[in-house]
C-alpha cells in the first residue's frame, strides 16, 4: 500500500513537472504546477519553457520572489550520495535556493547545495556548482564571477540599463 | 599631464579588440559608422561588453563608469569612444 501511494505520488509529481515544462503560462501555469508539486516559489516568478526543476524532491528546492528561470534551464537538488546542506532556518532540506530577483539564463544548469544571491544573474549554458554571491554576474562551467550588476537583470530595467550598470570583476 | 587619449585611438581600440567578433559577422570594422552599435549588430552580448570595458580600463588606464552618459549610446561605437575619451581627460583634470 505504501508503495503504492509512493508511486501514485511519483506520477502526479512528473506529470505536473511534464506539464509544467510544455504547457504556456511562465507566470502562472507553470509556476502552479511546480507549487502544486510541493515547491516554494515567490511572487512574480517566471519560468520558462522546459525548464526541469528537480524531478524527484521538489520540495528541496527553494525560489523567491520576482526569480526568472529561462528556457530549458536545469535545476538538479539531489544527487546520489550528496547531503543536503541546511540553507537556514526552516531551510533545513533546501538543496537550491534562488533568492528574490535572480536570473538563471537559458540552458543553466545548478547542482545541489547552491544559493544564488538576490539579484544575481547566471549567463546562457553556465554549470553553477557553488553559491553566487548577490548582485553578481557568473559565466562558464564552473561558474565564476565576471561582473557586478548596479541592477538585477530579473527586473523593471531595461537590458541597455543592465548594461550600463555592470561593473567588471576584479577579485 | 595629459594621457592624450583621443576619441580616434578608443575607436581604433575597440575595433582591435573586437577584431574577431566584426570579422565573425562579416562587418568590415575599419568601415564601421560612429553611429554602429555593437549590441545591435551582435559584435557583442552582455559578457563580451564587460569584456571590453574591462580591456579599455586596463589599457587607457581610467574607469569607466557610465553613470551619465545616454543608455542608448552605450554600445554605439562612436558616442562610446568620445565618452571615454572625456573621462580620460577629466582624470587628467583638463576641463574643454
Amino acid at each position: 500500500m505504501k508503495r503504492l501511494r509512493r508511486l501514485m505520488w511519483g506520477a502526479r509529481n512528473r506529470l505536473l513537472q511534464h506539464l509544467a515544462r510544455i504547457m504556456p503560462g511562465a507566470t502562472s501555469f507553470r509556476v502552479w504546477c511546480h507549487r502544486r508539486r510541493g515547491m516554494r516559489i515567490g511572487a512574480g516568478a517566471f519560468i520558462g519553457y522546459d525548464v526541469v526543476l528537480e524531478t524527484e524532491y521538489p520540495e528541496c528546492i527553494w525560489i523567491g520572489n520576482g526569480v526568472e528561470i529561462n528556457l530549458r534551464a536545469t535545476l538538479i537538488g539531489h544527487f546520489h550520495g550528496i547531503e543536503i546542506k541546511s540553507k537556514g532556518p526552516g531551510l533545513e532540506n533546501v538543496s537550491i535556493k534562488l533568492e528574490d530577483n535572480a536570473f538563471i539564463g537559458p540552458g543553466v544548469i545548478v547542482l545541489p547545495n547552491v544559493v544564488i544571491g538576490q539579484g544575481a544573474a547566471v549567463t546562457a549554458g553556465s554549470v553553477v556548482t557553488r553559491n553566487v554571491p548577490p548582485m553578481t554576474l557568473v559565466q562558464g562551467n564552473p561558474a565564476v564571477p565576471v561582473a557586478k550588476l548596479g541592477i538585477p537583470l530579473a527586473g523593471p530595467g531595461t537590458y541597455k540599463e543592465f548594461l550600463k550598470m555592470l561593473k567588471p570583476y576584479r577579485p | 599631464m595629459s594621457s592624450g587619449v583621443t576619441a580616434g585611438e578608443v575607436r581604433s581600440f575597440i575595433t582591435a579588440h573586437l577584431g574577431g567578433a566584426f570579422r565573425e559577422n562579416g562587418v568590415a570594422a575599419g568601415e564601421v559608422g560612429d553611429d554602429f552599435d555593437l549590441l545591435k549588430m551582435g559584435i557583442i552580448d552582455s559578457i563580451g561588453f564587460i569584456g571590453l570595458i574591462s580591456a579599455i580600463e586596463d589599457h587607457f588606464g581610467v574607469e569607466v563608469d557610465f553613470e551619465d552618459m545616454d543608455t542608448d549610446n552605450l554600445t554605439v561605437i562612436g558616442p562610446i569612444s568620445r565618452y571615454i575619451e572625456e573621462r580620460a581627460l577629466k582624470k587628467d583634470g583638463v576641463t574643454r
